[in-house]
């Protein structure tokens, strides 16, 4: 395949992605802890615009639900070797177990993850979503 | 990793990639049909005209006024059209700009300035207005003051009455006042903080309120010098209609330049219709000055400070704001603001020090990386040498002139 038809490749993955992924992303953390489900506000998510993501976290039996300081967001392209150039702030939803995540911008196309990390005395459990702009 | 992933939506979507791989690219046609949805998202939509009201066409007026006066400067000199010379594509063709002194950094042009997210190379302002003012105080660059301007501006009737109109209010501070002739928070200079110290709460208040509002007129001013009509702008218009006389725009070398411009991955950062994602990166330049150049790093820990960012009561509650998102960080030492290529080709030298006379040993920087600094973290990964040939070279910079259009009749029809 041409590195032209690559990037073709590419484009189209990208446009079919935003137009046919607009769905929850539910994860496990890697430690089995918890489930984490995200809900992009806009959805999906705009180019270089700012976005929020509804965050909701159901512990597995034995582990409790994280306070709103306990979770942190933010998002990096691994291609790129960098991140946002924003700082997200976490809020408590109503429920226990639902937070609300705002100040993302994914400025450029390409793959991000989204690290959702919930921290607990010495532990940290971390729940990573793929996202392709 | 990932338990549940809208597997229904998901299949369908990689379906949809082996279909539309083999289909993507009818035959005959140049561009794929995701390049055309690429390539009209460049496209800049022509800003409609619109009928100002009293107070915004005053403010418009007396930004212009005031952005050509040089009687806001300290020598009486200097006006932000010195080194924003329309005639000079709003830039000043110099390597570093020059005020009453030598600056570090290259002007960059005031093309579509309305869209920036930052202002500066290292975005140390977070809005037109605010940006237009710090030159006004700057040592280096018009070295005033605003009490000094405060004065200035009730000596003028023309500005008195255009401030009034566009504001509402008069700039004449309401009780008696006996304020020193120049005057602010100003660390660099110890005879203007003294002065401005003489001024209790409410009276500095007034002089800041008074002091946004010169910077929210020349905003207004600013506003209008929009560049929407290049040829690239009429072959994108013409991809979507089909209309041979707008595809005809381009010529065949910047056909071939545009799609190198996606193949080189420029399209990376300089995206949407300004042709920058508006942020920063460190794509791996030498640095030249000494102490080196920290970017992005302290610009952002001065935007912080700045008592008229969009953090402050002075700014306007209607714009997007992103410095509340924003903490310094090294790994963002070195990066600067992705300029706009609008009119690129007419606004030499480049980079944020001027080091490129020439928009070919820009493109020369990118093809091989000479004396490019290690990757570190947080740096671009992907600023890799391009290795293109010389003809290669040569059409992205027929495409890149392909997005000129200084159109400057604004200026004549008021």
């Amino acid at each position: 395949m041409s590195n032209y038809h690559q990037f073709s490749f590419g484009l189209f993955s990208l446009l079919i992605l935003l137009l046919g992924c607009g769905q929850p992303y539910t994860a496990q953390t890697t430690d089995d802890a918890y489930e984490v489900k995200i809900t992009p506000l806009p959805d999906p998510i705009p180019l270089n615009k700012l976005f929020a993501l509804q965050i909701t976290v159901k512990a597995n039996p034995g582990i409790p639900l994280p306070a709103e300081s306990e979770v942190t967001v933010d998002a990096r392209m691994p291609d790129h070797g960098h991140g946002m150039n924003t700082v997200t702030k976490v809020s408590k939803g109503k429920v226990q177990g639902e937070f609300l995540v705002e100040g993302l911008v994914f400025h450029m196309s390409g793959l991000w993850e989204i690290a959702v990390r919930i921290h607990r005395k010495d532990t940290e459990s971390e729940a990573i979503f793929p996202v392709l702009l | 990793m990932i338990k549940k992933y809208a597997p229904a939506t998901f299949l369908w979507c990689i379906v949809s990639l082996l279909v539309l791989y083999h289909y993507h690219f009818p035959e005959g046609e140049v561009f794929s049909p995701s390049e055309k949805t690429l390539i009209y998202s460049l496209r800049k939509k022509e800003s409609p005209k619109v009928v100002l009201r009293a107070d915004e066409e005053a403010k418009r007026q007396l930004g212009k006024a005031l952005f050509f006066d040089p009687g806001l400067s300290k020598n009486g000199k200097i006006a932000c059209a010195t080194c924003h010379d329309p005639q000079k594509n709003w830039t000043d063709g110099r390597q570093k700009a020059v005020g009453l002194d030598t600056i570090s950094r290259n002007t960059l042009s005031l093309w579509n300035v309305k869209d920036s997210r930052w202002l500066y190379w290292d975005g140390r302002s977070d809005s037109r207005w605010s940006q237009a003012l710090k030159p006004m105080e700057a040592p280096k660059e018009m070295g005033g003051s605003r009490l000094a301007i405060y004065h200035f501006i009730n000596a003028h009737e023309t500005y008195t009455q255009l401030y009034t109109s566009a504001f509402g209010r008069s700039p004449k501070y309401p009780g008696e006042e006996a304020f020193p002739n120049a005057g602010c928070p100003c660390t660099h200079d110890p005879s203007l903080q003294r002065s401005w110290d003489q001024l209790n709460d409410n009276e500095k208040e007034f002089i800041n309120d008074f002091f946004s509002h010169i910077g929210k007129a020349i905003q207004a001013f600013e506003d209008q010098i929009i560049s929407d009509s290049s040829r690239f702008d009429r072959f994108a218009e013409g991809l979507a209609s089909g209309e041979d006389r707008m595809l005809q725009a381009l010529d065949s070398s910047e056909i071939r330049g545009l799609k190198l411009f996606f193949v080189a991955r420029c399209i990376l950062c300089h995206h949407g219709p300004d042709f920058t994602d508006q942020e920063f990166h460190n794509i791996r330049l030498p640095q030249l000055s000494n102490p080196p150049d920290s970017g992005r790093l302290s610009g952002l820990q001065q935007l912080l400070q700045d008592s008229f960012n969009l953090n402050s009561r002075y700014a306007d509650s209607h714009q997007e704001n992103l410095t509340q998102y924003q903490e310094p960080n090294p790994q963002q030492f070195g990066a600067f603001k992705t300029p706009s290529l609008r009119n690129v080709s007419l606004t030499a030298p480049y980079m944020h020090d001027g080091r490129f006379a020439t928009l070919r040993e820009v493109l020369t920087y990118y093809n091989t990386l000479p004396g490019a600094t290690p990757v570190k973290q947080g740096d671009e990964k992907l600023i890799i040498p391009l290795f293109l040939k010389e003809e290669q070279i040569q059409d992205l910079l027929n495409f890149l002139s392909s997005l000129e259009d200084p159109n400057l009749d604004f200026l004549e029809e008021e």
